[in-house]
């Protein structure tokens, strides 16, 4: 969706010329979970332009990997909209939000959850099958893995890679699909120095060579000071 | 420490080791339930085989002949015990109610007992006089009729001289009536069930005065039966008691005083071989045999019917009228016969005579013999009072009234010249020949001895007859006692173990609880997989672990042995509750009693244990070969291609040949391991199968590779765990192959009723006598005394009472009852076999030599499951008989009637001829098979009202066929029910297999949501991963079962009833698929996608 005329986000950034739409925003985001009294989130507030890099910072428990969730599809905020590239996520049911994480969106947990049964190809494959991406799939996958240097470990099973090995599957597990948005949930959280230099050094080329939009929840200062933007999450509130 | 560990890891894993519990105590319930079983049946049979003897210890039965009552006393006094006589015969009662509706009650045990009798009663004893009679309980019920109640009773009249015997009178009246006020109606505890023969099926007894029984059977003082009750310090053996008790008079042989000499003869006209053999050892002694010949001519002239003697040569002509230098071709002719011939010394006169064949008929001979001698009427008058007594013949005034048991031609009964010589010479020989011309000629079955004389006067009797007995013993004429109690128990030991028979038929049950106790076991033990490799990784040695996991298992174990052991009871009670309930067809209606036996819970508790252990140390042993670094990194969960895929393959074609083998030889006619054929065939299709179905996994697992898809992924995760998806299979597997396996055995048994090579024959009737009929019913004489129509074809057999070994009694028939039957009919109708031409029957004609002769047993269930004998001609199992003379015999089970059930179960079949040889006295006739006409069934219906007075049930064959099958009816359907049960437990294994996959891989498949899957394709991931587990396990199931049961279905009379194994695999197909979506929906329940939060 393209608009014209200038105007201000909702973070209060002046857009100008052509109106390119937040691939990302949410507006008064809150969320509280059922059996808890506390609100995670109290109004969060957050849009992200096509091909930002962002960081999500905040301490433990703060509701960060919830904000993700909420952004992300996987989960639904308690009140307040979520908007992928202008269109209100509102209302949407399981099975759209599911198909909407299919093509746009790539994650990347703290852990890599791979199948344990199949191998580092069929893991990358695995988001294609509801995606229906036919058969460059396969070529897509080995390109991808070949970029993150795992074009040798093709039919390896996850229990035979080291985890950085692994996250970086789960990278390229998550852009199979070539999604316009990367949500990276701590990807570096239970890696060692070097691994997590890695991982990151891959997030910020996958950044700059595919113009990939790219939204980073991490602990990691040197990680987080890699991206275009630094966000802290504080009593349910981001903060710039 | 390990002891603490064990039992915190019991209380904090307590859900998981609920489920072992509950396993483990399906499975001890189960099998202490069975085995209980087999106690109580056990037990109750013991109790009965007490019951029916009281105090017996010891019996002699005399069958088919009598002893002189005084006997008892005689040998009383030798044992100095008591002796017990008694007089047991079949018989009819009736009853006629007030509205002058009669009843009538068949095979009644009419027991004539005197005061003596009740000392070995466990009850009081009831009054029986001339007038009253006592009757059992079931008797008592079955015709309605209490204490105080009239009833007539009949019973046969039996005759000394045996009927069938030639010159026996046959219009003799054959059967008595008597009517009894119902003094007593004794119970089971009251000597009601009192019985000999071991069976649980309590006899229809009636207790009458034996001093009433012995008059109105014409046996003035003469017993069949005496009863000892066998002191423990018993100083003379039985035996020899008996030896040095008995006369020559207690069998009916005497010695009188005659014409020259002494003479040696029976009240049954032969003497019997054994007493000839030691009879003729005396000194100077002549055998002689008398006959009635035919005709008796020289030329165109003879004589009718007349008597002729044959005697040892001997000098001594006061004792015989055969001189020493008689040749066997020679014959010594009275004055008369010369005279009515035209005789002269030197001529040849024809002498026709008939034969007895061992058939019961008569054919006609004629013999040569030349005139050696002609001698004056009064040296022949000698013999007319040393003649035998034959009841019909020398007791009436006319040749014209002469009753004899063979064909006579009436016109020459009239023959003037006879009747003449018969008013004045009566029984008078009208000629003489050698002893061995005699007994060429007319020995039969019954002897080929009348009576021995001696040179002597009266004085020597005693001394002569001192000698006979201790030349002969008692059991060489059928006197011998039986001991009776310690074969009752014997048979009970040897009885089918209930037991066993639960065991094998819940094995299927019991193994499934037992593979599901394993698989709940694993489910908990592989949860904790990142524990046990903490444990291995901080330096316990692995059968430490082991025995700490173990030791936290046996107490559920221990729990659940326990627990199941308790509701062990309860599921005996229910299986009882079942036995004398829908299922009674099994033990016959017997009423079984619960019985418990504390050795037999505990053996039932220590193997539940020992098996669940067993079967858990086999999955742990699996879990802990793994590495450490591979359990905590959780990288033990994929099963990596066995190397041992090859073995497993080789392993799997294996068990399919030793399939096909069984198969092949259960079709090869192994009848009597068809039992072994079936489990064998089953178990190695089973596992055959399981190998298959891995292969097949791992195949799937491979081709998934290629093409990733929704249906593939799903597929792929059944081959992750494909030891726990194989058990699933094998759950389902197992009770698919019971249930379909016992559903495919049910026999349409009035589909091929009218075919001669099914179960009835093709016989439409069975008629089976209280009395036996004298004559068989195909025979002109028996079609023109009972009005017998045309459109009815009968084929008679005699019967020699013996064990029930049909599946109605649950006692080890000791000995079968044999059935004479008659060779030809049964051959040429090709009755029973499948093919005229077969060669079946004529086996019943083999020479086996002496003391052997061949037998069939009844049908293929009789041959394997009562008698569990091997049937061969050359190696084929023997039965020891004694026969009525008390020489055993034995029996050599030469085949079988092929199918597996006839309406001759329960018995062994041998030849009339060989029948008739060992039981000459046998009288008559009590089984009748009958064809009948199309259309015409309505005349065989009149036969029992025809042959009323010998208390004739007539049944459809049919009925009796379905009469027997009720008994393998009840079995199959508790097999169902149990078979049920394992589906159930299988389902549940495969429900159980759905909850743990889910819930254990839901953080993959929140991950499957996470990158867009949508919820029915990750329902129909796991669906179709576990439909295929549900298709395998049925496919695998009911193929093992068709293949295995295929020897059975191929036997005649066998059919595969496809719609109903259809629509009973589709309601199992319905059953799994329903509960697999069940189980799919609860477990993907929720917000699957919280399992990624919570990693």
């Amino acid at each position: 969706m393209v608009g014209q005329g200038a105007a201000l986000d909702a973070c209060g950034r002046l857009r100008s010329g052509l109106i390119v739409p937040a691939i990302l925003e949410t507006t008064q985001v809150t969320k509280q979970y059922p059996q808890s009294e506390q609100q995670i989130l109290s109004g969060v507030d957050l849009s992200i332009d096509p091909g930002e890099t962002v960081a999500i910072m905040g301490p433990s428990g703060c509701g960060k990997s919830t904000l993700l969730n909420i952004v992300g599809l996987l989960d639904q905020a308690t009140t307040g909209s979520v908007s992928l590239e202008g269109e209100s996520c509102a209302g949407w049911s399981e099975e759209q939000r599911a198909a909407t994480r299919c093509r746009k969106i790539g994650f990347v947990f703290q852990r890599h959850h791979l199948l344990p049964h199949l191998s580092v190809l069929e893991n990358v494959l695995i988001p294609t099958v509801p995606a229906r991406s036919g058969e460059g799939a396969r070529e897509r996958a080995q390109e991808l893995l070949a970029q993150v240097r795992l074009d040798h470990r093709l039919a390896y099973r996850p229990a035979q890679l080291s985890g950085g090995e692994c996250q970086r599957v789960a990278v390229v597990r998550a852009l199979i699909n070539q999604p316009a948005l990367l949500l990276a949930d701590e990807p570096t959280g239970s890696l060692d120095h070097d691994s997590s230099a890695a991982i990151g050094d891959l997030l910020v080329s996958l950044n700059r060579e595919m113009g990939l939009t790219l939204v980073v929840v991490t602990h990691a200062a040197d990680l987080a000071e890699r991206m275009g933007r630094v966000l802290t999450l504080r009593d349910g509130t981001l903060h710039a | 420490m390990r002891t603490r560990y064990a039992l915190r890891g019991f209380r904090h894993y307590w859900r998981s080791h609920a489920a072992i519990i509950l396993g483990t105590a399906v499975a001890a319930a189960m099998l202490v339930g069975s085995l209980l079983v087999g106690d109580s049946v056990r037990h109750s049979l013991r109790l009965f085989a007490l019951q029916r003897l009281g105090q017996v210890d010891a019996a002699m039965v005399t069958h088919g002949h009598y002893v002189d009552g005084g006997l008892a006393a005689r040998l009383s006094a030798t044992l100095r015990e008591p002796v017990v006589p008694a007089l047991t015969m079949h018989g009819v009662v009736l009853v006629e109610d007030e509205a002058g509706e009669r009843r009538q009650l068949n095979h009644v045990q009419v027991i004539g007992v005197d005061a003596r009798f009740w000392a070995l009663s466990p009850g009081p004893a009831p009054t029986i006089t001339a007038d009253s009679a006592a009757v059992s309980r079931n008797l008592a019920e079955r015709l309605e009729i209490a204490a105080g109640q009239e009833v007539s009773l009949r019973i046969s009249r039996p005759s000394l001289m045996p009927r069938d015997a030639p010159l026996a009178a046959r219009s003799e009246k054959l059967t008595r009536r008597g009517t009894f006020g119902v003094s007593a109606v004794l119970s089971d505890q009251e000597f009601g069930r009192f019985s000999l023969a071991a069976n649980q099926i309590a006899p229809y007894n009636i207790f009458v005065d034996l001093a009433w029984l012995q008059q109105t059977a014409g046996l003035v003082g003469k017993v069949n039966t005496l009863l000892t009750g066998g002191p423990e310090n018993r100083t003379v053996p039985l035996q020899d008691g008996l030896d040095l008790s008995w006369k020559l008079a207690d069998v009916g042989v005497s010695l009188r005083p005659c014409d020259g000499g002494l003479q040696l003869e029976s009240e049954r006209v032969f003497l019997t071989p054994a007493t000839a053999t030691a009879a003729m050892l005396g000194e100077g002694a002549v055998g002689t045999l008398a006959y009635l010949v035919n005709k008796i001519s020289l030329g165109e002239k003879s004589t009718p019917y007349s008597f002729a003697i044959s005697a040892t040569p001997s000098a001594n002509s006061a004792l015989s009228l055969v001189p020493e230098d008689l040749e066997d071709d020679h014959a010594v002719i009275n004055q008369w016969l010369a005279t009515q011939v035209d005789a002269e010394v030197g001529d040849t006169i024809a002498v026709a005579y008939y034969e007895l064949l061992p058939s019961g008929k008569f054919e006609e001979r004629t013999r040569e013999f030349s005139v050696h001698s002609i001698l004056p009427m009064s040296q022949f008058m000698t013999e007319r009072d040393r003649m035998p007594e034959f009841p019909g013949l020398t007791d009436v005034d006319s040749c014209s009234d002469w009753d004899v048991g063979m064909p006579m031609d009436e016109a020459a009964l009239e023959d003037e010249a006879n009747e003449a010589y018969w008013e004045r010479y009566r029984e008078t020989p009208k000629l003489a020949v050698t002893l061995e011309a005699g007994r060429e000629m007319w020995a039969n079955r019954f002897g080929n001895t009348s009576a021995v004389r001696y040179p002597g006067t009266e004085l020597q009797i005693e001394d002569l007859q001192r000698e006979l007995t201790s030349a002969l013993s008692a059991s060489a004429l059928g006197l011998f006692f039986v001991p009776v109690r310690e074969l009752a128990l014997r048979a009970v030991d040897e009885a089918m173990s209930f037991g066993e028979l639960f065991v094998s038929l819940s094995f299927f049950l019991i193994a499934s609880a037992l593979m599901l106790t394993a698989l709940m076991f694993v489910f908990g033990i592989q949860q904790r997989a990142e524990e046990i490799g903490i444990l291995l990784g901080v330096g316990w040695p692995r059968p430490q672990v082991a025995l700490v996991l173990l030791g936290e298992a046996s107490v559920s174990a221990v729990l659940g042995a326990g627990l199941g052991s308790i509701a062990g009871i309860g599921v005996t009670k229910a299986l009882l509750a079942g036995l004398t309930g829908n299922w009674q067809g099994a033990v016959a209606g017997t009423p079984v009693v619960f019985h418990l036996e504390p050795a037999t819970l505990l053996i039932g508790f220590l193997v539940t244990v020992i098996c669940a252990l067993l079967a858990m140390a086999l999955t742990l042993r699996k879990l802990l070969r793994r590495e450490p670094r591979a359990l905590l990194a959780g990288s033990w969960q994929v099963d990596q291609a066995a190397a041992a895929g090859r073995w497993i393959q080789v392993a799997g074609w294996g068990c399919f040949l030793g399939a096909l083998g069984c198969v092949g030889f259960g079709l090869s006619g192994a009848g009597q391991h068809a039992v072994y054929v079936f489990f064998g065939a089953g178990f190695l299709l089973l596992m055959s199968g399981l190998c298959a179905a891995r292969f097949l996994l791992v195949r799937l697992d491979q081709r998934g590779r290629e093409r990733l898809t929704s249906l593939a992924l799903g597929l792929r995760n059944s081959t992750r765990r494909r030891a726990r998806s194989l058990t699933a299979v094998v759950l389902l597997a197992s009770g698919t192959f019971l249930v379909i396996a016992v559903s495919s055995m049910q026999q349409d048994l009035a589909r091929y009723a009218h075919q001669r090579s099914s179960g009835t024959g093709g016989f439409a009737f069975i008629g089976e006598a209280t009395l036996p009929f004298p004559d068989p019913l195909e025979s002109a004489q028996a079609q023109e005394t009972f009005r017998l129509e045309d459109s009815l074809n009968f084929i008679s057999c005699k019967v020699r009472d013996g064990d029930d070994a049909s599946c109605f009694n649950l006692n080890r028939a000791q000995s079968p009852r044999l059935l004479g039957v008659p060779v030809e009919p049964l051959a040429s109708r090709g009755a029973f076999v499948p093919s005229p031409d077969d060669e079946l029957w004529q086996l019943l004609n083999l020479d086996l030599g002496p003391n052997v002769m061949p037998g069939l047993v009844g049908d293929a269930n009789t041959a394997m499951w009562t008698l569990r004998k091997k049937v061969d001609v050359e190696q084929g199992d023997e039965l020891v008989y004694r026969d009525e003379s008390g020489a055993e015999f034995r029996v050599r089970l030469v085949g079988q009637l092929p199918s597996p059930l006839t309406i001759l179960q329960g018995t062994v079949l041998i030849s009339h001829a060989n029948f008739a040889t060992r039981f000459p006295s046998e009288p008559g006739y009590r089984m009748v098979l009958v064809d009948v006409l199309q259309g015409r069934e309505g005349q065989a219906e009149r036969l029992p009202a025809r042959l009323e007075r010998f208390g004739l049930a007539l049944t459809p064959a049919l009925t009796r066929l379905q009469e027997f099958h009720s008994v393998e009816a009840a079995y199959l359907r508790i097999f169902m029910i149990l078979g049920g049960l394992g589906v159930v437990l299988g389902t549940l294994g495969l429900g159980a297999l759905v909850l743990r996959n889910v819930l254990e891989r839901r953080s993959e498949l929140a991950l499957l949501r996470a990158v867009g899957y949508s919820r029915k394709a990750l329902r129909s991931m796991v669906l179709g991963e576990h439909w295929l587990l549900l298709a395998l396990g049925l496919l695998l199931g009911s193929v093992s079962a068709l293949v295995a049961v295929s020897p059975t279905l191929a036997a005649p009379g066998m059919h595969v009833p496809v719609a109903a194994i259809l629509s009973l695999l589709a309601t199992l197909a319905a059953v799994g698929v329903l509960s697999v979506m069940a189980a799919t929906r609860w477990a993907l329940s929720g917000r699957l996608l919280s399992a990624l939060r919570d990693e």
